[in-house]
Order: structure tokens, then C-alpha cells, then sequence
């Protein structure tokens, strides 16, 4: 309409005085009034073009399509809870209200939100910061600490309001009510929460006096869950000396500080049967293997027993005593054999020496001189004389009789 | 002597060492006497352990700074 009715007024040659005259301002602000109001709470779908952020902390960037564009601002306050960094390319979906920025005659998209199309705002967060941490090897396997199989002391991080805490202190006192439970009580959700978490796990480091920590929350939307999702939780539960089991929300919730944890439990309630051992297990374990202590060594004693009894009945066992006994009676007849064999001798003997008395007592010379035999003995050497050619002529001979004894000289000799 | 080393020990290694006289005593692979001192370590530990066991019951603490920067435990519920 308004073409046809300015060519026809530049065609009858119109003159200002007959028009009303805006000032630029008016007329921005009239086109503001009209535009304002029709363009209010839209969500327009594009691709992210020329962003920058500016030093006073707003967002400016375009949207833009194969066809057209519309430039945008996301002000400080409202960028700053953005959970993806919104960068050149990016499609996204802004909500807003279109306003026109009447000191440059712009219009322009007031973003209220701002979240990447296809895949949720929270989403990408989460998919950007886990394979961030990824990629630093926070996940890595080994980098897991053992989780302790008897802990004396749980840390738990948790809100001191929560069910989580009513259900982790209720199961781990059924379980084993010996075992301490130290809370930190921290904010769960909303603003700091992520950082108080954070430093909860810190400070039970420092601390340094429970064997094992539980970091959890019960279940929640996946904003009330997100603190458990943010890098600075995620970097205490990986820098933890103390081995952390992550327990966020339900069963189907995973949390980036389940995947920094040395263990995920799919539930506080979980994570408590997890930590704590239970008691009348671990009591009926103990007297399984005291049973077994008392058994095997009944048993070995028994065995022993055993093989006592058979060594004692065994041939091998009994032959040294056998031997003995043999040897006792080889002895004994031995002995025996002896002393038969000394009394031959002894009588032997004696039979031999009256033989030799009874030729000593033949042999005595007396006895032959007394049958009146003689001996002659040469008075130079006193050799006695066997023999006639011992003898010279005019020799002088000692005769020994059996009674005294006579000298003289030899008269003459004869061969025999 | 192994009744004042339990003393300083952790039930998880006191549990953990009592597995392994049990499996050692199993095997019987050891001596007469050392499988007298194993029984009699075992039935030490096995003591300790369920003294551990029947401990009194502990209640929630609090884990709380205090103005000096030290950490202390305060009783909770």
C-alpha cells in the first residue's frame, strides 16, 4: 500500500508542509511500539555467525540462515548461566523478544535462553566436559583406587537434609553399626553448589581420617543433578587421594562425577551396600573360617596321629628293634660261643702243660742221671761232650753223676 | 606377639591375613609346628576380628571447621 501511495505523492510533487515530520527518534520509536509488541516470547531457529563476546561481559552475535539474518544480544546476566559456549556454526534455538535498539536503528533478538538445537543445552554441556576430562585421562581405569573392602570410617558428601543421607545412614547402620559416618553437609543444587561439593571432598582430604568417601544426592531433574556435572566436582572426586563412590540420583542418571568416581553407585542407597560390608556376612565368614582353622588342625593332628599309630605298626618302623633284639642274641651266643671256647682253651691248656710237665719232668736231667746215666763235660769250655771226637787225648773231662761229679783225663778215644 | 601386632591392625588385615592361614593350613603344605603357629595366629585374629565386629554402635558425626581452621567431628541427630 505504502508504494503505490508514495509514488503517487512524489508524482504530484508534495510538498514537507503538508506531511507531518518525525523527528528519527520519533519515528524509531513509533516503529519500536508497533514492532515491540508483535515479537514478544519467540523461539527462532538458527545458525550461530560473527559471536563475540565483549569485555563488558554480553554476548553479540547473528543468527542466521541460507536466506537471511537477525543480529543478537544475550546480556551479561543471563549468559552467564549458560552451559555451552556458544561459538561460529553452532545451531541453536534462541528464545527472546525481538527489540529495536533505536540508537542505531537496529533490531535485534533480546536472547532470554539459549540452547544448542538438536541436543539439549545441558546435554552438550555434558558431552563437552566429559570428553574433555576424557581426553585428560580422568576415566582412565587405572587411575581408579580400590575401594576399601572393610572401611572403619565413610566421609559422605551429600545434603544434611536429603533422603540420600537418611538412606545411606540408614543402610550402613543396619549393615555394620560400628562403622563411623562422617557427613560434610553441602548444598546440592542451585548456585554454588557445584564449588561447596567441590570443597567438601577437599576438605575430607585433609582431614585425611575416613577410609572411604560417598559424593551423592538423591534423585532430581537433570538441572537439580547438575552440580554433579560440573568440572569442579568432577576435578576434586579425580584429584581425591580418598577413593570416592559417586552415588547421583537414580539408577538411570550418569553424572560426570560418576565417571571421575573410583566406583559409580546407581543410588545413595546403593552406594551405602557398596561401602559397607555387612555385618552378619562378615560374622558368618569369620566363623566359616574359624571353623576351618579348628577343623584343619583337628584334622592334621588326627592325620599325625595316624601316622604315628602306622609307623609304629610298620616293618620299617619295627626293624631297628628287631635288630636289636637279633643282635641281643647274636651277642648272647656269642657270649655264649666264648665262653664255651675259652673253657676248651683253658682245659686245652691245662692238658698241654701237664704234657709239658710230664716231658719237662722226663727231660729233667736229674731224673736221667738217677737211672745212672752220666754227663761229660770238657773242662776247658765246659761244652758237654756228645760225641767222642769232641775229645782229644790227655783232655781234661768233668763227669756229673747223679750224686756229685768226677775229673780226670782222657786215655785214648774210639770213633764209636 | 601377634596378640599386640593385631592390636595396631586394620580388620581388613587382620579379615584378609586369616583367609590366607586358612588357605595356607589347606594346602598343608607347612610343618607340624608351623601349622601350630599358624592355628594359633589365626585363632588371635579370628578374635580380633569379631571383637571388631561386636564394636558399639557408632552414630552420625558432623564434619565441622572450626575458627582456627582445624577440623572437628560434632555429634549429629
Amino acid at each position: 500500500m505504502g508504494t503505490t501511495r508514495v509514488a503517487d505523492a512524489v508524482d504530484s510533487g508534495m510538498q514537507p508542509s503538508e506531511w507531518r515530520v518525525y523527528t528519527v527518534a520519533e519515528i524509531t520509536r513509533e516503529i519500536r511500539f508497533h514492532l515491540e509488541p508483535r515479537f514478544t516470547a519467540l523461539w527462532i531457529e538458527g545458525e550461530i555467525s560473527n559471536c563475540k563476546r565483549h569485555t563488558s561481559g554480553h554476548l553479540y552475535f547473528s543468527l542466521k540462515d541460507a536466506e537471511a539474518q537477525i543480529s543478537c544480544v544475550m546480556w551479561k546476566g543471563r549468559n552467564q548461566g549458560l552451559l555451552f559456549r556458544p561459538e561460529d556454526g553452532m545451531k541453536v534455538l534462541a528464545f527472546g523478544n525481538v527489540t529495536v535498539y533505536e540508537r542505531q536503528g537496529k533490531y535485534q533478538l533480546d536472547v532470554a535462553a539459549l540452547r544448542p538445537s538438536g541436543m539439549g543445552e545441558l546435554q552438550l554441556a555434558f558431552e563437552a566436559l566429559k570428553r574433555k576430562l576424557a581426553d585428560e585421562g580422568l576415566f582412565d581405569p587405572d587411575r581408579k583406587k580400590p575401594i576399601p573392602a572393610f572401611p572403619e570410617t565413610v566421609g559422605i558428601v551429600t545434603s544434611s537434609t536429603g533422603a540420600a543421607l537418611h538412606d545411606i545412614v540408614s543402610i550402613a547402620s543396619r549393615r555394620f553399626p560400628s562403622v563411623q559416618l562422617i557427613l560434610r553437609p553441602v548444598k546440592v543444587q542451585g548456585d554454588g553448589a557445584a564449588e561447596d561439593i567441590a570443597q567438601a571432598v577437599r576438605e575430607f582430604n585433609v582431614f585425611n581420617r575416613v577410609d572411604v568417601l560417598i559424593v551423592g544426592r538423591g534423585g532430581g531433574s537433570l538441572e537439580d543433578l547438575w552440580a554433579f556435572n560440573e568440572e569442579a566436582v568432577a576435578r576434586a572426586v579425580a584429584a581425591s587421594r580418598i577413593p570416592v563412590v559417586s552415588a547421583v540420583g537414580h539408577e538411570i542418571d550418569f553424572s560426570i562425577c560418576d565417571f571421575t568416581a573410583d566406583l559409580r553407585a546407581p543410588t545413595p542407597s546403593a552406594a551405602a551396600e557398596l561401602v559397607v560390608p555387612d555385618r552378619s556376612e562378615l560374622a558368618q565368614t569369620l566363623g566359616h573360617w574359624k571353623n576351618r582353622l579348628v577343623r584343619l588342625q583337628r584334622e592334621r593332628i588326627r592325620l599325625y596321629a595316624e601316622r604315628l599309630r602306622s609307623f609304629d605298626r610298620s616293618y620299617a618302623y619295627r626293624r631297628p628293634a628287631d635288630r636289636i633284639r637279633e643282635k641281643r642274641l647274636e651277642l648272647d651266643d656269642l657270649r655264649h660261643r666264648s665262653d664255651l671256647r675259652l673253657e676248651n682253651r683253658m682245659q686245652a691248656w691245662k692238658a698241654l702243660q701237664n704234657r709239658f710237665h710230664e716231658k719237662l719232668l722226663t727231660l729233667n736231667p736229674r731224673a736221667v742221671l738217677a737211672r745212672g746215666y752220666s754227663i761229660t763235660t770238657r773242662l776247658r769250655d765246659g761244652k758237654t761232650v756228645t760225641g767222642s771226637d769232641e775229645l782229644a787225648e790227655g783232655e781234661g773231662i768233668r763227669i756229673r753223676f747223679s750224686r756229685g761229679s768226677a775229673e780226670g783225663r782222657v786215655e785214648s778215644t774210639a770213633a764209636e | 606377639m601377634a596378640a599386640s601386632k593385631s592390636k595396631s591392625m586394620t580388620f581388613e588385615e587382620a579379615f584378609q591375613k586369616l583367609e590366607s592361614i586358612v588357605e595356607t593350613l589347606e594346602k598343608g603344605e607347612c610343618s607340624l609346628d608351623e601349622s601350630v603357629r599358624l592355628f594359633e595366629e589365626g585363632m588371635t585374629l579370628s578374635r580380633f576380628c569379631s571383637d571388631k565386629l561386636n564394636e558399639a554402635e557408632k552414630r552420625l558425626a558432623r564434619l565441622v571447621k572450626n575458627e582456627q581452621g582445624d577440623f572437628q567431628l560434632e555429634p549429629m541427630e
